[in-house]
C-alpha cells in the first residue's frame, strides 16, 4: 500500500504459505521410504516399499509375514487400547492394523485351528528370526547391493515356498468374521537407493496410501476416508450450495432490490460467520430428535443424528451463506444497463434472467459454488458431532468399502485429529495423519483456487 | 426441475433454521442452567483464545497489508486464507511444541500454543480484510498529493492511510476474532481437551455432546452454549459489516 518495494512486504508474503509448505514437507518426510528397501507388488499393480532396516521397536527384521497388501505383519496381544483381553491386534509396520476377537487360524489352505490351538499358533509367530529368514535377509541384502531384482525375487519365492499360508480369522465386536491373509506376494523389485529412486518410492507409497482398498478388516489406506469426505462435500454443495445459487439467481430477477433483498444479504453475511461446530450441534442434537422418533428410526432406518446425510446437511447449511454472498457479488458485477436495455427491448423478466444475467455471470456463479465447497471441505469439528471418525477401531472396517449414508463414517479431518493420539505406534498413525491433513488442505486450496479463477475475484 | 430443487433446498434450509431457533429458545427459557457458571466459563475460554489469537496476528497482518502490492499478493492472500486452521494447529502440536519442550521445557499442552496456532492461521484472513480496507477509492491520489507536498511515507501512513481505513481495519479484525472464537479443531489438536483447566464452548460441544443424555441438563447447557456462541459470532459479523458500510460511505463522501 505505502511502498510495495519495501523488503518487509516480500518477507511477509513468504510467511503466508508457510503452513501449507511445511505441511507438504513434513508429509513427504513422514511418508518417505527408508533406504535401502525392496519393492513388493502384491497384486500386480500396487507397489510398496519394505525397508530392509528394522523399524523402531521392530524385532523381526524385514517383517516375518506379509499380508494381502504385501506388508510385513507382526502379531501382538494386550497392546495399547485393547478393549478386551480376548481381542487380538494384527499390525503391520507400514499400514493400518486390524483388530477383533480371534475366531481361528487357517493353516495350509483349509486346516482351521480353533480356540487355544489358534492362539498358540499366532503366539508362535513373533518368535526370533528362523534360519531360513536369516538366510532370506542376507540374500535380499546381497540382491540389493548387486542391484539384482531377479535374485531378490528368487530369494523371496524360495522362502515363501517353504512357508505355510496362514489366515487369521478376526471378529470385531458386532461384526462378521473377516479373514486376514498373511502371506501373498507376486513381484519384487530392488530399490536402487539413490535420491531420485527415493523420491519415486515415496511418491508411489503416497499414491498407494491414497488409493489402497484393502479387504474389509484387513486395513488399507485413505481411500475410504477420501471417498466419504468427497461425498460429504458434494452433498453439502447439493444441499446448501445449489439452493443458494437458485435463491441468488431468483433475486437477480429484480432490477431494484427491495429492503427484503438487502435484509437477506445482510443476514447471510452475519450467518456466514457462525462457527461450523454450532451447525454440527444443530445437526447432531436437532436431527437426533427426528432420528430418535419412531417414525424417523423405523421409516428411514437411520442412526439418530449420525451419518453422511446429516453431515452433508450440516455443512450445506454452513456453506450456503458463503455461496449466496459470492453469487450475489457475481450477479452485482453484471452491468445494470444491460438488463435495462433488454427489458426496454421487450424481454420479459425471465428472458432477461436466462439470456442476459446468467450468461454474463455463469463463471461467477460456479465460482461461488466452489467457494462454498472450499469452506465445507475445511470443516472437521461439526462432522465429529454427526458421526465422522478416524479411529482404527471403527474406521478401518470401512477402509475399502463405500461409506453408508447412515451411521459412522471415515473422514480425512477426523483421521488427522485421531490418528496420532491413540495409535499403538507413532510410525503407524503419523504418516497417515499427515497425509490425511495434506489432502484436506490441498482440497481446500484447489477449490478456493477454482473459485478465484472462475469468479475472477482478484484483490 | 429447477422449481423442485428450489423448493426442496429452501425447505431444507428453513427446517434447519427453524430447528436452530426452536432448540435455542427451548434451551434458553425452559430450564435453568445445570451447573452455574459453566456456560460462562466455556464462553470465556472461547473469547480469551479468540482475542489472544486475533491480537497476536494483528501486527503481521497489518504490516503485510500495508507493505505489499495488493494486486500481486491478493490471490495468494485469498488462497492462504482458505487454508483450514487445523493445518497450523497440527504442525504446532506435532512438531513445534514437542521440539520446544525438549529444548526449553515449555509443556506441549500449554494454552499459549493454541493462541499461537490461532494467530498463525489468522494472519491471512486478517491480511485479506485489511487489504480490502486499505483499497479505498482515492487513497492512491491522496498519497501522491501528500508526497508532492513533501509529507514522508511515515506521515502518510499515520496521518492518511490508517485513519482513513480505520473502520475497515477494525472490521477485518472483528471477523478474525469471530472466526477464532468458534474455532474448535485448533484447541482439540493443540490442547487436547483443556485450556488452563477450562474448556472452550466449541471444545465442550465436540467432547460432551456425544456423551450427553438427549434432553438432559448437560445437553441443554450445551445447546445454550451453541446458541450463545452462534449469536456472539453473528453479532461480531454484523458489527464488522456495519463498520465496512460506514467506511464505504465515508470513502464516497
Amino acid at each position: 500500500m505505502i511502498d510495495p518495494r519495501f523488503p518487509l512486504g516480500r518477507i511477509l508474503a513468504f510467511v503466508l504459505p508457510l503452513p501449507a509448505l511445511l505441511l507438504a514437507v513434513f508429509t513427504l518426510r513422514a511418508n518417505h521410504v527408508a533406504s535401502p528397501a525392496i519393492f513388493v507388488d502384491p497384486a500386480g499393480d500396487s507397489i510398496l516399499a519394505l525397508p530392509l532396516a528394522p523399524a523402531p521397536g521392530d524385532t523381526g527384521g524385514i517383517g516375518r509375514f506379509l499380508d494381502a497388501d504385501g506388508l510385513p505383519v507382526r502379531i501382538a496381544q494386550r497392546a495399547v487400547a485393547v478393549p478386551a483381553p480376548s481381542t487380538w491386534i494384527l499390525w503391520r509396520d507400514d499400514a493400518p492394523l486390524s483388530m477383533g476377537r480371534l475366531s481361528g487360524v487357517l493353516v495350509d489352505a483349509g486346516d482351521t485351528l480353533r480356540g487355544e490351538r489358534a492362539r498358540e499358533a499366532l503366539r508362535r509367530m513373533p518368535a526370533p528370526l528362523s534360519r531360513d529368514e536369516h538366510r532370506l535377509v542376507e540374500r535380499l541384502r546381497t540382491a540389493r547391493d548387486r542391484r539384482d531384482s531377479a535374485l531378490a525375487l528368487d530369494a523371496l519365492e524360495r522362502f515363501l515356498s517353504r512357508q505355510r499360508t496362514v489366515v487369521a480369522l478376526l471378529q470385531a465386536p458386532g461384526r462378521a468374521i473377516h479373514e486376514v491373509p498373511l502371506v501373498r506376494i507376486r513381484h519384487v523389485e530392488v530399490f536402487e537407493g539413490g535420491w531420485a529412486d527415493g523420491v519415486m518410492a515415496s511418491a508411489r507409497r503416497l499414491w498407494f496410501r491414497m488409493v489402497s482398498t484393502a479387504d474389509a478388516g484387513s486395513g488399507g489406506g485413505l481411500w475410504g476416508a477420501l471417498v466419504a469426505t468427497a461425498l460429504v462435500v458434494l452433498l453439502a454443495g447439493a444441499m446448501g450450495g445449489v439452493p443458494s445459487l437458485f435463491l441468488a439467481v431468483h433475486l437477480a430477477d429484480q432490477i431494484d432490490p427491495g429492503p427484503a433483498v438487502r435484509w437477506l444479504r445482510w443476514a447471510s453475511e452475519g450467518i456466514s460467520g457462525v462457527p461450523g461446530v454450532v451447525w454440527g450441534c444443530v445437526g447432531a442434537a436437532g436431527l437426533a430428535y427426528f432420528g430418535d422418533s419412531s417414525w424417523g428410526h423405523e421409516a428411514m432406518g437411520m442412526v439418530p443424528g449420525k451419518g453422511i446425510l446429516w453431515a452433508g446437511l450440516a455443512l450445506g447449511v454452513l456453506s450456503a451463506p458463503i455461496t449466496f454472498t459470492r453469487a450475489m457479488d457475481a450477479i452485482d458485477r453484471v452491468p445494470r444497463s444491460s438488463r435495462e436495455i433488454a427489458r426496454s427491448c421487450g424481454a420479459t423478466r425471465h428472458q432477461v434472467l436466462l439470456w442476459v444475467v446468467i450468461p454474463a455471470c455463469r463463471r461467477g456463479l460456479v465460482g461461488a459454488w466452489f467457494a462454498g465447497l472450499a469452506r465445507a471441505a475445511g470443516e472437521t469439528a461439526p462432522l465429529l458431532l454427526v458421526g465422522a471418525v478416524g479411529s482404527i477401531e471403527i474406521g478401518w472396517h470401512q477402509a475399502g468399502s463405500m461409506p453408508s449414508l447412515s451411521g459412522e463414517f471415515l473422514h480425512l479431518g477426523a483421521m488427522a485429529y485421531e490418528q496420532p493420539w491413540p495409535s499403538v505406534q507413532a510410525h503407524l498413525g503419523h504418516p497417515l495423519a499427515y497425509l490425511a491433513l495434506a489432502l484436506v488442505a490441498a482440497g481446500c486450496l484447489a477449490l478456493e483456487w477454482a473459485a478465484l479463477r472462475l469468479g475472477e475475484v482478484r484483490e | 426441475m429447477a422449481v423442485v430443487l428450489w423448493i426442496g433446498g429452501a425447505g431444507v434450509l428453513s427446517a434447519m433454521a427453524v430447528s436452530l431457533a426452536w432448540l435455542g429458545f427451548h434451551a434458553l427459557f425452559d430450564a435453568g442452567i445445570a451447573v452455574p457458571g459453566r456456560i460462562a466459563g466455556w464462553m470465556g475460554g472461547s473469547i480469551f483464545l479468540g482475542m489472544g489469537g486475533a491480537l497476536l496476528a494483528f501486527p503481521l497482518a497489518i504490516a503485510g497489508a500495508l507493505w505489499t502490492d495488493p494486486v500481486r499478493t491478493g490471490p495468494l492472500v485469498r488462497l492462504c486464507s482458505a487454508l483450514p486452521l487445523s493445518v497450523p494447529a497440527f504442525l504446532v502440536a506435532m512438531r513445534f511444541a514437542p521440539w520446544l519442550e525438549s529444548l526449553v521445557g515449555v509443556p506441549t499442552r500449554h494454552p499459549g500454543w493454541a493462541v499461537f496456532a490461532l494467530a498463525w492461521g489468522g494472519i491471512a484472513p486478517q491480511w485479506l480484510g485489511f487489504s480490502r480496507a486499505l483499497a479505498l477509492p482515492g487513497l492512491g491520489r491522496w498519497r501522491e498529493a501528500a508526497l508532492a507536498l513533501g509529507i514522508p511515507e511515515r506521515g502518510i501512513l499515520t496521518g492518511i492511510a490508517l485513519p482513513a481505513a480505520r473502520r475497515g481495519i477494525l472490521a477485518g479484525w472483528m471477523r478474525s476474532f469471530a472466526r477464532n472464537c468458534g474455532e474448535t479443531m485448533v484447541i482439540l489438536l493443540v490442547a487436547g481437551g483443556t485450556i488452563g483447566g477450562r474448556w472452550t464452548a466449541g471444545e465442550a460441544l465436540v467432547i460432551e455432546l456425544p456423551k450427553a443424555e438427549l434432553g438432559g441438563s448437560l445437553w441443554l447447557d450445551l445447546l445454550r452454549a451453541a446458541l450463545l456462541l452462534g449469536t456472539w459470532t453473528v453479532l461480531l459479523q454484523l458489527g464488522a459489516a456495519l463498520l465496512d458500510r460506514s467506511q464505504s460511505r465515508a470513502a464516497v463522501q
